[in-house]
């Protein structure tokens, strides 16, 4: 399975690859959202998780493009915000975001988080439209 | 005969007024490569010396050696049919999506640095096969002269052919001995004009742009001038007008004011 | 007052309705003053994307602490605004560090978080004890992950012992800190390093792996030997990497396998560190793979050539072999990668690759035969040159511009008749240039006896090169100017006093470039003072600079006076041509001098003569 991690921070970066390699994903690397729908290019991920706070292009810009467009609205998204207030997590929510992350966190809390959405679509009934 | 090598300070010197006059820059790790390109420069100004030189460029009334000099500075080498997948996304699908949007069968094109004019007139080529009958204004531009004169005659060696296949060889193209020469019709359907990138008013001076290709240039810039740069590109486009870099770069710390769309696998920037 | 009307008029228009008089108002304000600020401020939350763009780079460009000052509050908006405003802040730079210093102690922890990271992008500061105590001591994880990161990137060694310290920490900051020390790069913190490489978390032992990578002491490298035995998979693999960066490539069985794999599937970063490695161990069959490697790099790409560099030093330390040169014939390997072999090659002066060498200029490919004819040229033996004789007629431009360079520098007699016949038809400047040299090299009197059925290029090229006094006599009444021009140049070159008569003729000619080859000429030789003078009074520029150039061989008096007169010359080159030569044929007259240009009306100038008159 494939995750495009989107995050401008390149040591976040460097820590997200690990934690999700080793938990068997396939990762590739955005540094904000325009750069994140320039490698959809070449590349179709089943999961994006992006960063919120990018330049040029934030996490919630960067979810409500991905779900307005029919080519990418299926693919779920995790925001990753910091434990800032429930604005911000309502604020991804609304735009369309599948889950949300609050960091720090560990290695197994992603994962369970993805196979979370990951079943949540593939449950009869449930999960984001196609 | 060349006195001096090229001095840690005429090298700045060149380099900063490069810098200024065409946005190019130059790291310090191609000091070398600059002192070799500039010998024959020298040789042919019967100059003595890298500083005489800097000081011919800087005071030199017609701007002639100028661009003998960008011309020396960039390697670009360029062919017929560069990055095919760009190409047929050009023609099979925003060509249509122009013509939809103005409601007119007519595209306005501009090849942005095409050097010997290989783009350009792949373009039309290309829009001769695939869209006959639409009318085409087609703009192409860099900042040699030289290098246009040569984009006039339309006259090309083996390495600016390898890309191209039947039916553009024998449609468009007569062979002259080693080069090949292509079809007055194509040639007199694109506009040469000489344009410096970072001179914003001669960027100016083009308008409404339907589509434009700024391909394996922008690599030459800092950041600062890519800005710049990609500001005046996006002041020509018409808005929902489309453009084009090369397939390795990205807009993605210069600006936000194009949208990327992806069609084929392919990444093409709008103006929204 | 006009510029105050044009800034009231652009912030007006911030308001148009169409988006295009929007952002042309936004660019108009580009470097405008503070007035400009707030409405720009506002406009970055304009509908238009491009609007936005605009205010964002003219709030860049005004810059300066008030910008900083007033951007600062966005910090605390949405997502769009906050990030917007990062990107303003680190373009402001140092100017905007002293206020950030504050928001360290902010009561939000986003604000804390941003303003560490912002002054680790800008790169300076002047409070990193400040940054400390936030990792010491900073409630959220975020913000002492950020501050552990940041004191990484400033190399801030004062900050090791809180550093490992954070080792200790919740396992972001641990990371980071774990980066930071490896940016750092002590030896101090080697016994804490090994001791985390049991760690439970995957994370933490690669960073401590990668930070090993980087100390020199031998408890460093013994630790990582120790964890190359019992690691598996990719933690192998990353303290491979690390051991092989510290500059020991174990010879160990599997070592090998992995670095072709490092090669072949990694990023470029270990991608190189794989190639060191395979030198490091000799290994052969790394070859094929290497040059692919090197080949598949897009030249016209800037980065490219720094990648070039390192895996050209990587083949070229191979060394002159079978191994390499076989890499010429072996079909596995690709064009490209033939390139990079035939020139590291040419670089190594291999000779037995010459066969080879010599095939490859049957190539479709043009890099290819370029390649191969550098790399015959650079070896340069009898067998290369018989080669290179054969591509002569190659259709691409370099191609014979490095043959014919190459049979001229040897003195081929047998290339002579063939560079010759190839004059006849040339066209491309380079090859015209080369082979006239070639051909004065081998046998000037009979390219002479050639030369009236060339054409004004090539006589031109000529003059650049011949040595025969007679020839260049005859060439520098040419009808071609640029012919004459060249030819006279050629003069100054003999040295001869016996040519002061023509050059004295040609310094009637009324062609400027001939005037100025004939004044340089006469420096060269060092005759006819007074007619270097005279031509002070030429009407063209360049001219009256060569001439000043030309006085600095004689030591006459009277010159200085001469100099200093033309500080008064309207163009520019010629003040500074004299300047030039005040200074070096200085003494303490030559030096006092200079001061008359101290007050030039051109700024160059001025400022050239206040350096020269710093150094007295």
């Amino acid at each position: 399975m494939k995750i495009l991690v989107v995050e401008d921070c390149p040591t976040t970066r460097a820590l997200l690859g690990i934690y999700l390699r080793s938990s068997g994903y396939d990762v590739f690397f955005a540094e904000n959202g325009l750069e994140a729908l320039e490698r959809l290019a070449a590349d179709r991920p089943d999961l994006i998780m992006t960063d919120l706070n990018m330049p040029y292009m934030d996490g919630i810009e960067l979810t409500r493009s991905l779900k307005s467009d029919p080519a990418w609205a299926c693919i779920p998204v995790i925001v990753v915000t910091t434990e800032r207030d429930d604005e911000e997590r309502e604020r991804a929510l609304t735009a369309g975001a599948e889950g949300y992350i609050v960091k720090p966190f560990t290695s197994d809390v992603v994962s369970e988080h993805i196979r979370q959405i990951m079943s949540d679509r593939s449950a009869p009934g449930g999960g984001a439209s196609g | 005969m060349i006195g001096q090598p090229l001095t840690e300070a005429v090298f700045r010197g060149l380099r900063d007024f490069i810098y200024e006059r065409s946005g190019i820059f130059i790291p310090d790790t191609k000091k070398y490569f600059i002192e070799n390109r500039l010998i024959n420069r020298l040789r042919e100004r019967n100059l003595k010396g890298y500083d005489e030189y800097l000081s011919f460029l800087k005071f030199n009334g017609n701007g002639n050696e100028l661009e003998r000099l960008f011309d020396a500075v960039t390697t670009n080498e360029t062919y017929f049919f560069r990055e095919p997948q760009q190409l047929e996304v050009f023609a099979n699908v925003i060509v249509t999506k122009v013509v939809e949007q103005k409601r007119a069968r007519e595209v306005r094109l501009w090849s942005a640095a095409c050097s010997t004019g290989e783009e350009p007139y792949t373009l039309v080529m290309m829009l001769k096969e695939r869209h006959p009958g639409l009318r085409l204004e087609v703009v192409s531009s860099d900042l040699s002269e030289a290098v246009l004169e040569s984009a006039r005659r339309g006259s090309y060696g083996s390495y600016s052919m390898r890309n191209v296949t039947e039916p553009y060889l024998t449609k468009y193209f007569r062979r002259e001995g080693q080069s090949c020469v292509l079809d007055p019709a194509v040639r007199s359907a694109v506009r040469f004009v000489n344009i410096n990138l970072v001179d914003e008013r001669r960027v100016r001076s083009l308008r409404a742009m339907d589509v434009i290709f700024c391909r394996n240039v922008l690599i030459y810039f800092d950041d600062r001038a890519k800005q710049k740069v990609v500001s005046g590109l996006y002041d020509v486009l018409k808005p929902g007008g489309f453009l084009f870099i090369g397939s390795s770069e990205s807009l993605h710390s210069v600006t936000r004011a194009f949208r990327p769309v992806i069609i084929d696998k392919v990444v093409v920037y709008q103006k929204v | 007052m006009t510029v105050t009307k044009r800034v009231t008029r652009y912030v007006k228009e911030l308001t148009a309705p169409e988006p295009s008089k929007r952002r042309a108002a936004a660019e108009a304000l580009a470097g405008a003053d503070e007035r400009a600020l707030y409405p720009l401020i506002k406009a970055l939350s304009d509908d238009n994307a491009g609007v936005q763009d605009a205010a964002m780079r003219s709030l860049i460009s005004i810059g300066g602490e008030v910008t900083a000052y007033m951007v600062l509050p966005l910090l605390r908006s949405g997502p769009y605004l906050r990030n917007t405003a990062r990107v303003i802040l680190r373009a402001i730079g140092r100017e905007a560090v002293p206020l950030l210093r504050q928001l360290l102690r902010d009561k939000d922890d986003d604000v804390r978080k941003f303003s560490v990271d912002l002054i680790g992008e800008i790169g300076w500061c002047d409070y990193h004890d400040d940054v400390v105590a936030l990792l010491r001591q900073d409630p959220n994880p975020n913000v002492r992950a950020s501050a552990a990161r940041v004191l990484g990137l400033f190399g801030y060694g004062k900050a090791l012992p809180e550093l490992i310290q954070a080792l200790t920490d919740d396992e972001w900051v641990c990371f980071s800190a774990l980066e930071a020390l490896a940016a750092i790069g002590d030896d101090t913190a080697a016994v804490a390093l090994e001791s985390i490489l049991t760690s439970p978390s995957e994370a933490v032992r690669y960073g401590a792996l990668e930070a090993l990578g980087r100390l020199t002491s031998p408890l460093a490298s013994n630790a990582l030997m120790g964890h190359l035995a019992t690691a598996t998979g990719m933690e192998k693999r990353l303290t491979l990497k690390s051991l092989v960066q510290a500059g020991i490539t174990p010879h160990m069985f599997e070592v090998s396998e992995m670095l072709l794999d490092m090669l072949r599937g990694g990023d470029w970063e270990e991608k190189l560190i794989a190639a060191r490695g395979l030198v490091d161990l000799r290994d052969e069959t790394a070859l094929p793979h290497l040059a692919d490697v090197a080949g598949s790099l897009d030249r016209s790409d800037p980065a490219s050539e720094d990648r070039l560099c390192a895996l050209t030093g990587t083949l070229a330390a191979f060394g002159c072999g079978e191994a390499l040169t076989g890499l010429l014939t072996d079909p596995l390997v690709r064009y490209r990668g033939k390139v990079v072999v035939a020139e590291v090659l040419g670089i190594l002066k291999c000779a037995p690759a010459v066969p080879d060498l010599a095939v490859l200029m049957n190539s479709a490919e043009t890099e290819v035969r370029r390649a191969g004819a550098t790399a015959l040229a650079a070896i340069d033996c009898a067998e290369a040159r018989q080669a290179l004789m054969q591509a002569l007629s190659d259709e691409d431009g370099h191609v014979r511009t490095t043959v014919v360079a190459s049979l001229g520098r040897t003195g081929e007699k047998d290339a002579f008749n063939a560079i010759l016949d190839l004059l006849a038809s040339e066209r491309h400047a380079d090859v015209i240039r080369e082979s006239v040299r070639a051909l004065v090299s081998i046998d000037e009197a009979a390219f002479i006896d050639s030369l009236t059925i060339f054409d004004g290029p090539i006589r031109e090229a000529a003059g650049r090169w011949l040595t025969d006094t007679e020839a260049l006599l005859m060439l520098s009444r040419d009808e071609d100017p640029r012919v004459r021009a060249s030819a006279v140049d050629g003069l100054g070159r003999t040295r001869l006093e016996s040519v002061a008569g023509r050059l004295v003729e040609a310094l009637g000619d009324p062609d400027p470039d001939v005037r100025r080859a004939a004044v340089g000429a006469m420096g060269e030789i060092g005759c006819c003072y007074e007619w270097i003078l005279s031509a002070f009074d030429d009407s063209d520029t360049w001219v009256r600079v060569a001439a000043i150039k030309g006085t600095r061989a004689f030591s006459e008096p009277g010159l200085v006076p001469r100099l200093m007169d033309l500080s008064a010359d309207p163009a520019v080159p010629v003040a500074l041509a004299a300047l030039e030569t005040l200074a070096a044929i200085s003494d303490r007259d030559g030096f006092s001098a200079l001061t008359v240009f101290a007050d030039h009306p051109d700024p160059d100038v001025r400022n050239r003569a206040e350096e020269l008159l710093e150094r007295t």
